[in-house]
């Protein structure tokens, strides 16, 4: 029986902008940004679960919200049995010895006055759990660079003499550091390319393997998701829209959105036939998203009750959901 | 399938020869490209395919005289339209050929749009000095500039055209912006549409919808598109024929089906099979072992050989040339050219 | 390095590795990178030159600043008075090596004492955004702000009175909200960084990632900022000392020199004119030398020039 590591229930983040004065006076006054609306999903533990969505979809408000860098308005996020939106500070810090990030922009997330040795042993000196002394840290870093196939050397260099795949790998050592159960990967092939995020991609199922992990894994790349990914969830500004397992899913899409998604990827060899759906339109703000189905506004199919009625996820069985009023009726 | 079929593509608008560009960085000189030499016939896409610090985007510069003051044209030529474009002062090729036969548009839509004009001060500003320049029609007033602008927005898919040429770039999404890029860049007159990594910064679906434009565009007009990308997939759908570059040399090239199909040099055959496709995890991608030699340190020979497996002794002595190996298909490998057809099997 | 470790009777290398950039290395780079181009090599010989007749010219130096001989008050520069006499027959030179002393002693210390007030108000301003302990900050910034610098100053010795430690405080007070400004505007945009969040998704406490990767990441712009207002202190502790309200007279000064040769412009263009030009190089010095410092403490400049 596989056990469930996360299970996140009706999580609500909005961002709320124009709250000064000014704003009040000459702007448009409180405008919300409704980033994630109610999401709700299961990760397997040592399953790597995709999430695919473009700009808006609130993908990475998702990650941040896990990890109680913004908090959420409502909703649960169950990890291990215990609640982490009501975790007070020294649970939390529990928490983040188990759960670790690897951010978007390689770069960005490592001090640029930092070397790669002092960036990698950062989190082995914030929780001196065995009290390791400067030897022990000192070896543990020598491990970590090598498990993620960089040279020992590397460990007195500054992050900007490194390339972008060198850059990424030092993130990845980083958050393996403390043996965490859960790793949020956030797009972690942007920017590289085709061999080096290949290496990448090797080098993430490799210690998946080994350290028992499991992946949140963002990425807007389809064929990446879809390679990576056990299960998927595909969202649309701020909800998710279709979810199942990877199989499943690519097999049988159900929601327009997906069809369209899926339909655009551009592959080398096309399995069949299939002619591309290109939407109409430009993704709406998630400031003022559209009544009822979200996805109304760009889906061919839209009739009048999308307009009234926002769909709620139905079940096409074997833990395959997508939300689409057109599916009630099958 | 976006790919034009049964065009006529007889003559050739671009000739490219022994193409040498070196850049100057602090006292090192890098060789950019290194004796590039191609085809583009009228009316066909060609896809730049290459790894970062291949040269594609160097190459497409080069050809529009855009090159950043550290670089500069070493050796070559490029005939365009009857005239070597290295030959021609930075007048003519504002006056005659840039914006005018041939145009570029690049990645990133926000650096190539002023935020503090509206888009259509600068749409005007651009049909104004085509119009200038141009010996045959008559001067433009702002209003008649304005409406053939509202116009050019229009078949670029903008919805309400005339209120949003008012607005100023932050106003616009991604999208949208390179939709604005597009209409400024593109005309009946644009022979050639250099295209460096236009959808690579946007969202998929946006992807699909602005290459379906630069497509239904260039077919409209006439124009050959130079496709330059790191995205094999956008390719397959959208070029004719593809060359595939490594430190500034082209090592494959042919028609597009044939290229990814059947791939004659190993360095092609290595970067398909890094790709996921349609594997699923388990299936280990190939990782190519090393890495891109920095332009100022190239390998002897060829500069390919210290991370190839079936790299042999003349591999390191011997620079190899593009030499045409089947129909329409090229290979810079040596062993490709001396043995013929090989499967390069990586795993 | 490797260490043998013994494990279940196999002995295993490990290897260690050494993460720590010495300091020595980084000082040796950073020096190599302010050498490397054209002004900051002038600006640092001439900032070495200064610190140098301040530290060590009224030791080295024979005559005495004070010492007065009305005899030959007014003397032209002379084998005996390198740079002549004053109205009091003091020597000039004299008079400008212990001045630099002043000079150096008000500037340093003001620039630094406000710079580092104003780091750690505008670090802990920018870093508590939107809270009340930001606003009063702000507040008092720009409280401080709104008075004329030269004023304020004036108002302050006045109050105090006159030596060169009030001097001191005086002008880092005028100073300190600049700095303050510079490091919460850095802040501000620093920690929004990914590797901000990074440490705070790792667990590391709040103070630590202040310390430890905002004041690091916000340093650059304060020192440039200080390299310049060092100048500047130079301007206004001799501005002060020339109205009378900064370093006490017979100290010598240069704000003194300037004040006593103005009053004997026509007898004696010595007395004005040595002074003036101690400032005027000082100025250029600190200048040229900021601007190679701020590419020598960037790391990334700091390899590309190496």
């Amino acid at each position: 029986m596989e056990m469930d590591l996360i299970q996140i229930k009706s999580l609500k983040t909005y961002f709320f902008q124009g709250k000064g004065l000014l704003s009040k006076l000459f702007g448009q006054g409180l405008k919300i940004v409704h980033a994630v609306d109610g999401v709700s999903l299961t990760i397997k533990k040592g399953h790597t679960f995709g999430i695919v969505g473009e700009s808006g979809c609130g993908k990475s408000t998702l990650c941040n919200t896990i990890f109680r860098l913004v908090e959420p308005l409502e909703g649960k996020i169950i990890f291990q049995g215990r609640d982490v939106v009501k975790m007070d500070q020294k649970n939390l810090r529990e928490f983040r010895q188990k759960a670790q990030m690897i951010f978007q922009d390689q770069f960005g997330c490592l001090n640029p006055r930092r070397t790669a040795g002092q960036i990698i042993a950062e989190p082995l000196t914030i929780h001196q759990a065995d009290n390791r002394g400067k030897e022990d840290i000192s070896l543990k870093v020598a491990e970590l660079l090598e498990a993620v196939n960089l040279d020992a050397e590397a460990a007195a260099k500054f992050p900007h003499e490194f390339s972008g795949g060198q850059a990424r790998r030092i993130g990845v050592a980083r958050a393996i550091a403390l043996n965490p159960d859960f790793i949020i990967a956030d797009e972690p092939t942007s920017g590289l390319d085709i061999s080096t995020a290949a290496t990448i991609l090797n080098l993430m199922q490799d210690l998946q393997e080994r350290l028992d992990l499991t992946y949140l894994w963002i990425s807007h790349n389809l064929n990446q998701v879809k390679y990576m990914s056990d299960d998927i969830a595909i969202m649309y500004l701020g909800k998710i829209v279709e979810t199942g397992t990877t199989a499943d899913v690519f097999e049988n899409l159900a929601h327009p959105y997906s069809q369209a998604l899926i339909s655009v990827i551009p592959q080398i060899r096309k399995k069949d036939g299939k002619s591309k759906i290109i939407l109409e339109g430009e993704i709406p703000s998630p400031i003022t998203p559209p009544s009822g189905c979200r996805f109304r506004t760009r889906c061919k199919y839209a009739s009048k009750k999308c307009k009234e009625e926002e769909p709620a996820l139905i079940d096409l069985g074997s833990g395959h959901y997508a939300a689409c009023h057109l599916l009630g009726s099958n | 399938m976006i790919r034009r079929k049964g065009r006529e593509v007889s003559n050739i608008l671009l000739d490219v020869w022994n193409l040498c560009v070196e850049y100057n960085l602090a006292g090192k000189r890098m060789q950019a490209l290194d004796d590039v030499s191609f085809k583009v016939k009228k009316g066909e896409v060609l896809g730049v395919a290459g790894e970062s610090g291949c040269g594609k985007s160097t190459l497409g510069l080069a050809i529009i005289r855009l090159l950043p003051s550290v670089g500069e044209i070493a050796d070559g030529s490029i005939r365009f339209m009857g005239r070597n474009l290295v030959k021609l002062s930075e007048q003519q090729m504002d006056e005659e050929i840039r914006g005018k036969h041939i145009a570029m548009i690049f990645q990133n839509p926000q650096s190539a749009l002023n935020p503090v004009f509206k888009i259509e001060t600068q749409m005007i500003d651009i049909l104004r000095f085509q119009s200038k320049h141009r010996k045959s029609k008559a001067k433009m007033s702002r209003k008649e500039l304005r409406q053939q602008a509202i116009q050019q927005l229009k078949e670029t898919g903008i919805a309400d055209p005339a209120e949003r040429i008012s607005n100023y770039p932050f106003e616009f999404s991604g999208g949208m912006k390179q939709r604005v890029i597009i209409a400024m860049a593109l005309s009946s007159e644009t022979s050639l549409l250099i295209a460096d990594e236009p959808t690579t910064a946007l969202d998929v679906t946006i992807e699909a919808q602005i290459n379906k434009l630069i497509d239904k565009l260039a077919a409209e007009y006439g124009t050959s598109i130079l496709y330059i990308t790191h995205n094999l997939g956008v390719l397959s759908e959208m070029a004719n024929r593809i060359m595939i570059m490594y430190a500034g040399r082209i090592f494959e090239m042919g028609r597009t089906q044939s290229v990814l199909g059947d791939p004659r040099h190993p360095y092609s055959a290595a970067l398909l099979e890094s790709l996921p496709g349609h594997y699923t995890k388990g299936k280990r991608l190939l990782s190519i072992p090393g890495f891109v030699p920095p332009l100022d340190q190239l390998p002897s020979g060829c500069s390919f050989h210290p991370r190839c497996p079936f790299a042999e002794e003349i591999c390191r002595q011997q620079v190899p040339t593009l030499n045409e190996v089947s129909n329409g298909h090229w290979s810079a490998c040596l062993l490709d050219q001396q043995r013929g057809r090989q499967k390069w099997k990586w795993i | 390095m490797t260490t043998t470790v013994a494990n279940n009777g196999q002995a295993q290398q490990k290897t260690r590795v050494s993460f720590k950039i010495p300091l020595r290395v980084t000082l040796e780079e950073a020096t190599r990178a302010i050498l490397r181009n054209r002004e900051g090599w002038i600006g640092s010989v001439l900032v070495a030159m200064m610190l140098v007749t301040a530290i060590l010219g009224p030791f080295v130096f024979p005559i005495d600043p004070n010492e007065q001989d009305i005899a030959n008050r007014f003397a032209s520069p002379s084998g005996s008075h390198l740079l002549g006499t004053d109205y009091l027959g003091r020597d000039l030179l004299a008079r400008l090596i212990y001045g630099c002393r002043i000079a150096m002693s008000v500037a340093f210390g003001s620039i630094f004492l406000s710079a580092i007030v104003g780091v750690i108000l505008g670090v802990t301003s920018g870093y508590m955004e939107g809270s009340k302990l930001d606003y009063a900050i702000i507040l008092v910034f720009d409280i401080v702000r709104s008075f004329p610098q030269v004023v304020l100053a004036l108002a302050i010795v006045a109050v105090l009175g006159c030596s060169m430690i009030n001097l001191i405080l005086a002008l880092a007070f005028t100073a300190f909200p600049f700095y303050g400004r510079i490091a919460r505007a850095q802040t501000l945009s620093v920690k929004e960084s990914d590797y901000v969040k990074a440490a705070e998704v790792l667990g590391l406490r709040r103070m630590k990632i202040v310390f430890r990767h905002i004041i690091p990441n916000i340093l650059t712009p304060v020192i440039v900022c200080l390299g310049l207002d060092l100048a500047t202190m130079i301007i206004y502790e001799a501005g002060l000392s020339f109205l009378g309200l900064g370093v006490r007279p017979p100290t010598a000064s240069w704000g003194i020199m300037l004040r006593n040769g103005y009053k004997y412009i026509e007898t004696s263009p010595w007395m004005l004119l040595w002074p003036a030009v101690a400032i005027s190089l000082s100025m250029i010095a600190f200048s040229l030398f900021s601007g190679g410092l701020r590419v020598a403490l960037d790391p990334k400049e700091r390899q590309r020039s190496v």
